[in-house]
């Protein structure tokens, strides 16, 4: 004859069933959440040949929670002498605080290098490349760089060649064990908006430079470092796009000299408090100064007719540049980045406004 | 579909779309046709300075310039070895050879009888040499040279792509090694080689202070030697730079520049990086530095290498220091290219005819100024070219006199010209000096006499010809500073001739039909040596034969090309005319439609042999509704040609003077009027090119013709004939809608006026108040009213 359940069985049972209960609910309560997005890295370029900071540079870097830099090692120009390509520019270095940084080193090679050289050169070039970024690493004491940058206005002419040197760079650093080291390029708006025509490099990720979009050469253009009427122009595929994207936007200004209408060179020490002191220079409209008669300047000659047009990176532009592409991005870049690291143009800029375009993206 | 519609519309889409920046490059501009000139730059004797001959359009010279070191190097080497052995011999000795080639060299000094054949560099007569002479230190020298080369960069040999070994423990003790070599040995030619290379090692082992030292103490000037101590002081100015001593840094580098031209470009550019150089004190801060004349002469020379300003002054100045000095020449020259530049070129533009080969300046007040400072600056060095030239210490005294010469004939002075040249041809001279000046006897010669007439054509001829053939000869891309030429001086001089002092002197004149066959054999010389100057247009001169001339000059010409006699000089400007005969044929048989002279254009006409000239692609008297110039209709369908077209009008008019025209033989004018305007299907019968973007303020009506082209008078009134001609209202309505067409062409925005003004008076038609009031229920008005916009836009707005 079964023995009926006691008391206890009962209340072990509710208690029990009780407990199943509330545990299913929990369970069915907890939903995964998504993982807190990463805020992005804020980093600066290095673009002089000798790696020395300044006091406000480290003053800046620290305070802007600044942990990466991208320092150019050389640049590859073409030596129409030997007919081959060569570094030039190579990075120097006088100054240990290198070492606080994640160091992205850069490599600029110029569009004609791309155009002249042969290619069954390429491969040679990749190695000579990734070889001269190893000694320079060595020389500085550096760890092996988790991330190559490559920089480069290739065009549809150079686009073949430009992307079979990336393919042997990555190909070079997988033979000599550095399948961690990821490699990227500079991406222009351009680029990126024509990409059926200049194609998608075949990196890990892209960089895209927010700035230099406009027509420098064209006496009539307004701002080519950022224009934000000509940035409008180039975002609407920026989600699109196949790679991820890190972003870079510019600190910079300079002067842009025309001469007899025609475009004649870059000047970039010539503080704008020197045109306006200058009688010989006439205030145009907009951002043009005009030269009534010959004039020297610092250590610069102009005619009478040359103008000047000011270009900068004024922080409302910047920011609102950096807030469009923030809307535009697939997905939030994991590295944004300011052009450039100088005393000149840190000092253009409080660390609360610089902060803010940093901060665009978090 | 339209797919010749499609196909432009789409390639027209791409070029839209397509950014600038991938479109392909074009020719690059050579950096030394951006003047006119005359005066060759390469006069001077010493081409060490053939980076700094003047360009205005670059702020710096190319800092790519190939490093010579190794090879002035090797010519002091072979010096040394009493020319018996040549500068590459040494090179190769020395640059190429390794370490260990060289040790077993050295390793033969110990035997009694030094064998070279037993060496690596048997080959080579350097080893036999210095084994004859037992030069021990020399050998010595060179191997430990070979040591220290890893710790250096040494010019072109070192792999770009291997960064120099940097290891100061090492290079201290090389340059332990390098002191005692210096002090162990007395030959001087060794010691100063040891010096150079204790301050390089020094200076790369960031021991500044020992490198400025040992360029004090240790290192010795000796002309025989100049490279090296040029070299080394480089890198002795390195040093002070470093040490944040920019006025001495600068000044160590005007000697070494002065001192030999081995790394000139380098030293120049790190001398302007450091210099401000229109800052007066600071000129006179270096100035106090230069311990004689010589240098201070030097120093002066690196200031004002890179200046496009007048620099008579310093120019001057250095002259008065040191005449003997060699970048004196240099910077003479550069002087005559910069008046050449500032002055001659915009006087040319400013002169009537021929063509503007260079752009120039726009005309501001200010600016008016200039071009006296620039002939002030001329005649002042044409005086003192002159006194140089006349001075003992001036060893190339024709180059001196030669430019007087020139700069008299660019201020006009031609006698002052002559005599100075006259002086200039008595004097030695090179090739090149003595084709200058015979170059600057023909400017002159042509600038001076009062006429160009035949008598004169033919004195010139021989001369002309001859620059003719120099540039044809000259394939001359001498690439200056790694630039690269695309056309050669003599062919810019021959061009600059041609176009810009000969064609003017012919438009003075009033003889254009010679002004066109100069121009034409200025542009010759560009397509028959396939030489292409940026942004030179080799149709200029059918350019200029279809809108410069007028149909008196057309018929000169041809008239002077179809004469079986020609003067020799007539026969030589012929003779090479790029414009065929067909070709004026067609222009002139075009300036007579231009002026509806149709019988007489129809004569010219019918002279033209290739039938493609005659060729109008859609009916002329077509007359569709809307101005596409380029749709094809189906009354398209067919052949047209210009002969049939312009006859058909020669007999319309013919009908029309005579009061016989019917309203549809009238309406049948009007429209072959209407269609040989811009905004007609016809208009290559009395253009050559019809750009398709110009606005309603753009068009020149400064000729009848162009007046006529651009605002249909003619059609509007033959028109307006055919209409009171006819009783049937839907023909009246075509007529007044045709009109209104012509009418409209007829509305030009003012300067000041705004869009929105203008878009208002540009809809009012006058005739379409008249058209939908009188002609609304017709059949074409409705056609009209379907299709013109405008007509529908001002029904709306005004109903």
């Amino acid at each position: 004859m079964d023995t009926p359940p006691g008391p206890f069985f009962h209340q072990w049972k509710n208690v029990s069933t009780l407990t199943l209960l509330c545990l299913s609910l929990c369970f069915c309560s907890c939903r995964s959440r998504p993982a807190a997005p990463r805020a992005p890295d804020h980093a600066f370029y290095y673009w002089r040949s000798v790696f020395s900071l300044t006091f406000l540079e480290k003053q800046s870097l620290q305070a802007l929670h600044v942990n990466k830099l991208y320092v150019k090692f050389f640049d590859v120009a073409w030596d129409p002498a030997t007919e081959q390509a060569k570094p030039i520019a190579i990075l120097g270095i006088r100054d240990t605080s290198f070492y606080h940084f994640k160091v992205t080193p850069v490599v600029f090679i110029t569009n004609e290098t791309l155009l002249l050289i042969d290619t069954l050169s390429i491969a040679p070039l990749a190695a000579s490349i990734v070889d001269l970024i190893t000694q320079l690493q060595q020389r500085g004491h550096l760890p092996s760089p988790n991330e190559i940058q490559l920089d480069c206005d290739w065009t549809a002419a150079t686009k073949d060649r430009y992307f079979a040197l990336i393919r042997a760079v990555r190909g070079w650093l997988d033979t000599h064990q550095q399948k961690t080291c990821s490699l990227s390029a500079t991406i222009r708006l351009y680029q990126c908006k024509y990409r059926e025509k200049t194609g998608v490099p075949p990196v890990d990720k892209g960089l895209l430079m927010c700035y230099n979009m406009g027509r420098l050469k064209d006496p009539n253009a307004r701002n080519s470092i950022l224009d934000p009427d000509e940035l409008n122009k180039y975002t609407s595929h920026l989600s699109s796009y196949p790679l991820t994207l890190d972003v870079a936007f510019p600190i910079f200004d300079w002067k842009v000299l025309f001469h007899d209408q025609k475009y004649a060179g870059l000047i970039e020490d010539l503080p704008a408090s020197t045109l306006h002191n200058c009688p010989a220079v006439r205030i145009d409209k907009d951002n043009y100064y005009s030269f009534l008669r010959d004039t020297s300047l610092e250590n610069y000659t102009f005619q009478a007719g040359d103008r000047l047009r000011d270009e900068q990176s004024d922080y409302a532009a910047v920011s609102d540049a950096a807030a469009l592409i923030s809307r535009q991005l697939k997905n939030p870049p994991s590295t944004v980045i300011l052009y450039h690291l100088a005393p000149a143009n840190l000092s253009k800029y409080s660390t609360h406004e610089l902060e803010n375009i940093f901060n665009r993206f978090d | 579909m339209n797919w010749k519609i499609f196909l432009i519309v789409l390639i027209n889409l791409l070029f839209i779309v397509f950014p600038y920046n991938i479109i392909g490059c074009g020719p690059t501009p050579d950096t030394y046709d951006e003047h006119t000139t005359f005066f060759h730059n390469d006069l001077p004797r010493s081409k060490a300075y053939r980076p700094f001959y003047f360009i205005n359009d670059n702020f710096l010279y190319n800092p790519m310039a190939r490093d010579t070191r190794a090879d002035e190097f090797s010519e002091e080497w072979a010096g040394y070895c009493q020319h018996k052995v040549s500068a590459q011999q040494a090179y190769k000795f020395i640059c190429t050879s390794d370490s260990s080639a060289i040790a077993s060299v050295v390793a033969q000094l110990a035997k009694k009888q030094p064998n070279a054949s037993t060496t690596r560099l048997y080959d080579n007569p350097m080893t036999s040499y210095l084994l004859q002479k037992k030069d021990t230190a020399a050998l010595q020298y060179i191997l430990f040279s070979k040591h220290a080369e890893v710790y250096r960069t040494v010019g072109d040999q070192s792999d770009p792509w291997t960064l120099p070994v940097r290891d100061s423990l090492a290079i201290n003790q090389l340059i332990q090694e390098g002191l005692k070599g210096y002090f162990t040995t007395r030959n001087r030619f060794v010691k100063d080689r040891y010096a150079y290379q204790l301050m390089s090692l020094t200076f790369y082992n960031g021991r500044n202070s020992d490198c400025i030292w040992y360029g004090d103490s240790l290192l010795k000037y000796n002309p025989s030697t100049k490279a090296l101590y040029s070299a080394a002081l480089s890198y002795q100015a390195g040093s002070l730079l470093q040490q944040k001593r920019p006025m001495e840094a600068a000044y160590t580098y005007s000697r070494a520049f002065g001192i030999s031209p081995v790394g000139s470009v380098k030293n120049y550019v790190s001398f302007s990086w450091i210099v401000h150089r229109h800052d007066p004190t600071e000129r006179q801060k270096l100035l106090a530095l230069c311990r004689n004349d010589r240098e201070k002469a030097d120093l002066l020379a690196l200031l004002i290498l890179g200046s496009n300003t007048p620099d008579g002054a310093a120019l001057k100045e250095i002259y008065r220091l040191a005449p003997g000095a060699p970048v004196l020449e240099v910077l003479a020259v550069r002087e005559v290219n910069k008046i050449e530049k500032f002055y001659l070129t915009p006087h040319l533009h400013k002169t009537p005819g021929g063509l503007t080969l260079y752009t120039s300046w726009d005309d501001e007040e200010d600016k008016k100024a200039r071009p006296d400072k620039w002939l002030q600056e001329a005649k002042d060095l044409s005086a003192f070219y002159h006194s140089a030239s006349l001075d003992s210490n001036i060893s190339n005294k024709a180059l001196f006199e030669t430019a007087a010469a020139y700069l008299s004939y660019i201020t006009r002075d031609y006698t002052q010209a002559d005599a100075y040249l006259d002086r200039a041809v008595t004097l030695p001279a090179s090739g090149i000096l003595k084709d200058q000046q015979a170059l600057t006897r023909l400017l002159i010669a042509i600038n001076k006499t009062p006429s160009v007439d035949e008598a004169f054509e033919s004195s010139i001829l021989p001369s002309v010809q001859w620059l003719e053939k120099k540039a044809a000869d000259d394939k001359g891309t001498t690439a200056y500073n790694e630039f690269s030429r695309t056309c050669s001086n003599w062919q810019q001089f021959y061009r600059n001739l041609m176009t810009e002092v000969l064609a003017k002197r012919y438009h003075q004149q009033g003889q254009v039909y010679k002004e066109a066959l100069c121009i034409g054999n200025g542009e010759r010389m560009n397509s028959q040596t396939g030489w292409n100057i940026y942004g030179y247009d080799p149709q200029q001169t059918k350019g200029f034969i279809h809108d410069s001339m007028s149909t008196a000059d057309l018929l000169a010409l041809d008239g002077l090309l179809q004469r079986p006699q020609k003067s020799p000089w007539d026969a030589w400007l012929c003779h090479h005319f790029v414009v065929t005969r067909d070709e004026i044929k067609t222009t002139i048989a075009t300036a007579y439609i231009r002026e509806y002279r149709f019988k007489e254009a129809l004569s010219w006409l019918r002279k033209i042999k290739d039938p493609h000239q005659l060729e109008l692609e859609r009916n002329p008297f077509g007359d569709p509704i809307r101005d596409w110039q380029d749709t094809t209709y189906s009354f398209d369908k067919g052949s047209f040609d210009k002969i049939t077209y312009i006859s058909t009008m020669a007999s319309l008019m013919d009908k029309a003077r005579n009061k016989t025209a019917a309203a549809t033989g009238l309406y049948k004018l009007a429209t072959g009027y209407y269609n040989m305007t811009y905004y007609g299907r016809a208009w290559a019968v009395v253009k050559f090119y019809r750009p398709s973007l110009m606005g309603h303020e753009d068009m020149p009506e400064t000729t009848a013709f162009e007046k006529e082209y651009y605002n249909c008078y003619t059609a509007e009134k033959y028109y307006k004939q055919a209409m009171d001609a006819s009783h049937n209202r839907n023909f009246r309505a075509r007529c007044l809608f045709m009109m209104a067409k012509c009418s409209q062409k007829q509305v030009k925005r003012g300067a000041s006026e705004s869009w929105d003004h203008f878009d208002k008076r540009f809809m009012y038609n006058k005739y379409f108040p008249q058209l939908s009031h009188e002609y609304g229920n017709t059949e074409f008005y409705k056609e009209a009213f379907n299709t013109c916009s405008y007509l529908r836009d001002f029904v709306r707005k005004n109903k």
